[in-house]
């Protein structure tokens, strides 16, 4: 009612919000508010620091609202009061009824009113030195039953068990706290509004008919239509306790735990160590954030903003566009947390020129234009963490920067390295093992002639084409069986001689050192702490007699592949881990003839000669065993291994071969068995016999 | 009138000597003989003892609603799209973080309490400049196990697809098997895979590193996999699409190898020792009674009486 009327006062105070802002004049936000609980808030914007907020409630008389006026200045009428709150930017305005909702409650027989208790208007104004700025107006229509005075119920619903009473008496009440049309059994539906629809209600269980009579029942049955028991066998019941309580639900009265999606998109760095770093914390910056360095992760992409673990290394490689690339900011001006007791690390940054650019640019248009400008990039970014305990006592970072033009176009392979290194360590060298070689560390050689002696055994990493000249080497690490090779141009016309010596140059080039380190720990400055020489099995001599190489493109007996056999064996163990060691090793190089591959004519074209090299680590027993007879081989029968039905496995849950239950309790179940044999035993016959006969006179 | 043997009954005649006569060192010989060839026979016979056993059931599988989700673009080098049920994850990313979205029902199709079966469909929004090559998605359930020992594990279907011209749906419809290494126990608590397969608290990018969360599931002894063969790409898309993955992943009855219990082995075992034991049984009965009865080793014999009665028998 109130509403019609307040219509052209509600769009001439909706104008003025709309206008007002932009004559930067305080407004409230929003106008006009229609009021169902207790308590209601507006903001009011853009209005001077002071101003006073008054209410008034509105006498609507004949239907129309009188013109708003600033003149009572109270901020309490009677039942309703008003609080300003100042906020970021706007004032909040909050208008709360001061007296409960007794009244409105009194009445408890009906669950829902139809009518509101509670029908009035009131006006907001704010005003600066007696002028008025703005007018908020509220509609209030509170209804008996709108439970906002007690609040949202946290009370769970208390489902009853199924076993006895039906969970929905009325399954056609969907509505709360509103009537349903055409469902007679609704409780919330007034008598007269069950009247306009008695003749028309849902039938069957859907209408509340949860309790259908069933067939046993005496009451239920027309004669003629009945079984034949009937009425000796028929159940005398009320219709509550019938067959079909509870046929609906499982019987479950609590919902269960399901799973669902709970995805989240921010997560805030989290766990801040309280007694310094740990192994795998993440290395926190001074304003809470991760440390990041790049690294690879998924399915081999680069994540930039990745957070480095604290006494975690990596060695990563990631390739990025050079149209997207944007520098990393903040590695020099990044504050690391040394502990989270306080204390700063600021890490030093040294600088680099990178060499040859085509290692790490790929794809290239090289632009010519000098005169573009040109930026830096960071081809490689190696950090070194020193660590003390659980700090962290200095960063060392190297930057290796290529300077390329702005315009330039390709894909660039950046190579990140974070090391953590113990604070007092300095340039030692690392053993391979101690004192056995561990599996995949580098064999330790060294050469006696030479003054640079550490050294170590190689084989070839080829690269690009595959070829001899652009292959890098390879350190061999102990036990990985290792074959590569690579390809070396020769022309037709090669000098086979010349040819030989080449071949075998590159070859030595792999094996530049005299000694192999028998264990791991072998000092180097010490000749007689086992290191063993290198057997060389030389090919045939290069400069043999009869050449027969007059025909050309042909060179017979040219080294093509080298062997390398490594025998390795178990020698003692420290602490239960077993010791591996070097036996001994030997190179041998095998021979092929090379012919030049022509096709229909021989041009002078360089063909490809192909050289490999081998790594063989063979393991012998430390102590060579008896070669066993054939008896021995084929005698099988206590050795379970290589025969399913050995004799160690005749009682087989009472041995330890058997892992299905605990060996205690095989053991017991064995007993328990022996002793209801023992009984059967003693309760037999002939005993019982014997003793029956031993006391009768013969 | 003719007459025939109506009824007969058997009449006890014993054999007495000492402890230490040739009878009784017989009859110790005659006990050996009897009850312990059977078991060397079973044994060396070979399946005397039950090492292992199988059983039917349907898992309790329930999708744990954690997705990993990585899409390789192209054609441009490196780009991709990932996005995860882990705020971590998400947080990593960075600009190749997009949301998709993701619907999911698992579906009771016999009503008996498990589900058998789940659809799963992620639409991933894209831009028309942007083409999928490749999809890699980590999908995580909870696996039990009831009937004999109770085997709770969080499990993995790791799909990984990729096609050489862009696709505009993937559509996947396969199995959640069972792969055992060992057999599982016959009764107890089994929880020793009880932990999620990706360490979704962790802030760094190793630990989401698709091989290193693949060989750590490998390890274990007891995995699912998702069992399709076949993913179908399916091609154009539109220009403002998203790209669609449309799983049917179902949970089938699998057959479970499992560890025998001592009694189970023991009543087995029981069956076959018993079943030559009694031709062992009957065999030396039948030796038993001829040295006895002509006297091979020397013995009194005498005549058992039922109890209770103290005359001769009449012999007729």
């Amino acid at each position: 009612m109130g509403a019609a009327t307040a219509t052209p006062l509600l769009l001439g105070l909706l104008l003025q919000g709309v206008l007002r802002p932009l004559r930067a004049d305080p407004v409230f936000i929003p106008p006009f508010i229609r009021m169902s609980g207790s308590a209601v808030s507006a903001a009011l914007v853009g209005g001077p620091e002071e101003v006073t907020v008054s209410l008034a409630p509105l006498q609507v008389e004949a239907g129309v609202l009188p013109v708003p006026t600033c003149d009572v200045l109270s901020n309490e009428t009677g039942d309703w009061s008003v609080t300003v709150t100042p906020s970021v930017n706007m004032l909040e305005v909050t208008v709360r009824l001061k007296r409960g909702l007794e009244q409105c409650s009194s009445n408890e027989t009906e669950s829902f009113s139809e009518s509101p208790c509670i029908v009035q208007t009131l006006l907001v104004s704010a005003s600066h030195n007696s002028s008025c700025l703005a007018h908020l107006l509220i509609q209030v229509e509170i209804f008996a039953n709108s439970s906002l005075t007690q609040g949202a119920s946290e009370n769970m619903t208390v489902i009853p068990n199924q076993v006895y009473q039906p969970l929905g008496p009325c399954p056609c009440n969907l509505t709360a706290g509103a009537c349903d049309v055409r469902c007679c059994c609704d409780q919330e539906c007034s008598a007269e509004a069950r009247d306009l629809f008695r003749l028309s209600c849902f039938t069957g269980v859907f209408g509340g008919d949860v309790n259908p009579p069933f067939d046993q029942l005496c009451a239920v049955g027309k004669p003629g239509q009945v079984p034949d028991w009937f009425p000796f066998l028929c159940v005398q019941s009320p219709l509550a306790n019938s067959p079909f309580l509870g046929h609906f639900y499982h019987g479950a009265i609590s919902p269960g735990h399901h799973p669902a999606f709970e995805a989240h998109l921010h997560a805030e760095p989290q766990g801040f160590p309280d007694f310094g770093y740990k192994q795998g914390d993440p290395v926190l910056t001074v304003n809470k954030g991760y440390f990041t360095v790049p690294q690879v992760s998924l399915a081999g992409q680069c994540l930039r903003d990745a957070p480095v673990a604290f006494l975690r290394n990596f060695d990563d490689k990631c390739t990025t566009n050079l149209e997207v690339y944007q520098e990393r900011d903040g590695i020099i001006n990044s504050k690391i947390k040394s502990s989270t007791m306080g204390g700063i690390v600021t890490p030093t940054v040294t600088y680099e020129e990178a060499g040859d650019l085509d290692k790490f640019i790929t794809n290239t248009e090289v632009l010519l234009g000098h005169g573009s400008a040109s930026r830096y990039v960071n081809v490689e970014e190696h950090y070194i963490f020193r660590w003390n305990n659980n700090t962290i006592s200095e960063i060392n970072v190297k930057i290796i920067r290529a300077e390329v033009s702005a315009l330039q176009k390709g894909v660039i392979t950046q190579r990140f390295t974070v090391k953590f290194l113990s604070h007092s360590s300095g340039n030692e060298e690392e053993m391979s093992g101690n004192p056995g070689y561990h599996l995949g560390k580098p064999i330790r050689a060294l050469h006696t002639d030479r003054m640079n002696n550490v050294t170590t055994l190689h084989l070839w990493q080829p690269a690009g084409r595959g070829l001899c000249t652009s292959a890098t080497f390879k350190p061999i690490l102990f036990g990985e069986n290792v074959l590569s090779g690579c390809l070396l141009e020769v022309g037709i016309n090669e000098n086979c001689t010349q040819f030989r010596q080449n071949v075998i140059e590159r070859f030595d080039s792999l094996i530049q050192a005299t000694h192999v380190a028998m264990r791991g720990n072998s000092n180097y400055g010490n000749l007689s702490d086992g290191w063993l020489e290198i057997i060389r099995v030389d090919a045939p001599d290069a400069h043999m007699g009869p050449f027969f190489s007059s025909a050309l493109g042909t060179c017979p007996d040219v080294p093509a592949q080298l062997h390398i056999r490594i025998l390795i064996c178990d020698a003692g163990a420290v602490e239960g881990v077993a010791q591996q060691q070097i036996l001994g090793i030997q190179t041998r190089l095998s021979t092929v003839t090379w012919q030049y591959q022509c096709g229909l004519t021989c041009e002078d074209k360089a063909d490809f000669f192909p050289i490999s090299a081998s790594v063989q680590f063979i393991k012998i027993p430390a102590q060579l065993p008896r070669p066993l007879t054939r008896f021995q081989i084929n005698f099988t029968e206590y050795d379970c291994n290589r025969n399913a039905v050995c004799w160690p496995q005749l009682l087989y849950p009472l041995t330890q071969h058997y892992q299905g239950e605990p060996y205690a309790q095989c053991i017991a179940k064995g007993l328990l068995l022996v002793s209801l044999l023992l009984l059967a035993v003693f309760l037999s016959h002939p005993w019982i016999r014997t003793a029956k006969l031993g006391t009768r006179p013969l | 009138m003719a007459l025939y043997e109506l009824f007969s009954h058997p009449a006890e005649r014993g054999y007495r000597a000492g402890l230490c006569s040739k009878a009784a060192l017989f009859l110790l010989l005659a006990a050996a003989l009897t009850y312990i060839p059977p078991l060397l026979v079973a044994y060396r016979s070979h399946g005397f003892w039950l090492k292992r056993s199988s059983y039917e059931e349907q898992p309790t599988v329930r999708f744990q609603h954690q997705v990993l989700l990585v899409a390789l673009l192209g054609p441009e080098h490196g780009g991709f799209l990932a996005w995860s049920t882990f705020p971590a994850f998400n947080r990593l990313q960075g600009d190749h973080l997009r949301v998709p979205l993701v619907s999911s029902r698992e579906e009771d199709r016999n009503q008996d309490g498990k589900m058998d079966m789940l659809h799963l469909k992620l639409e991933l929004p894209l831009q028309p400049t942007e083409h999928v090559l490749g999809v890699q998605l980590i999908l995580t359930f909870s696996y039990q196990l009831h009937r004999m020992s109770t085997f709770v594990m969080q499990s993995m279907a790791f799909l990984q697809s990729s096609f050489a011209v862009p696709g505009s749906q993937l559509y996947v419809n396969g199995d959640l098997r069972l792969q055992q290494k060992q057999p599982l126990g016959y009764s107890g608590l089994d929880v020793r895979y009880n932990v999620s397969v990706i360490n979704g608290t962790s802030p760094f990018a190793y630990d989401y590193d698709l091989t290193h969360i693949v060989a750590a599931y490998q390890e274990r002894n007891v995995t699912t996999v998702l069992n399709d063969a076949n993913p179908i790409w399916l091609v154009g898309r539109a220009a403002e699409a998203p790209f669609v993955i449309n799983a049917v992943i179902r949970y089938p009855v699998e057959v479970i190898s499992y560890q025998p219990g001592f009694w189970e082995m023991v009543k087995f075992a029981w069956v076959q020792y018993v079943s030559i034991l009694l031709i062992f049984l009957w065999v030396f009965k039948r030796i038993k009674i001829f040295v006895f009865q002509n006297q091979v080793v020397t013995t009194i014999p005498v005549t058992a009486m039922p109890p209770g009665e103290v005359y001769k028998e009449h012999l007729s």
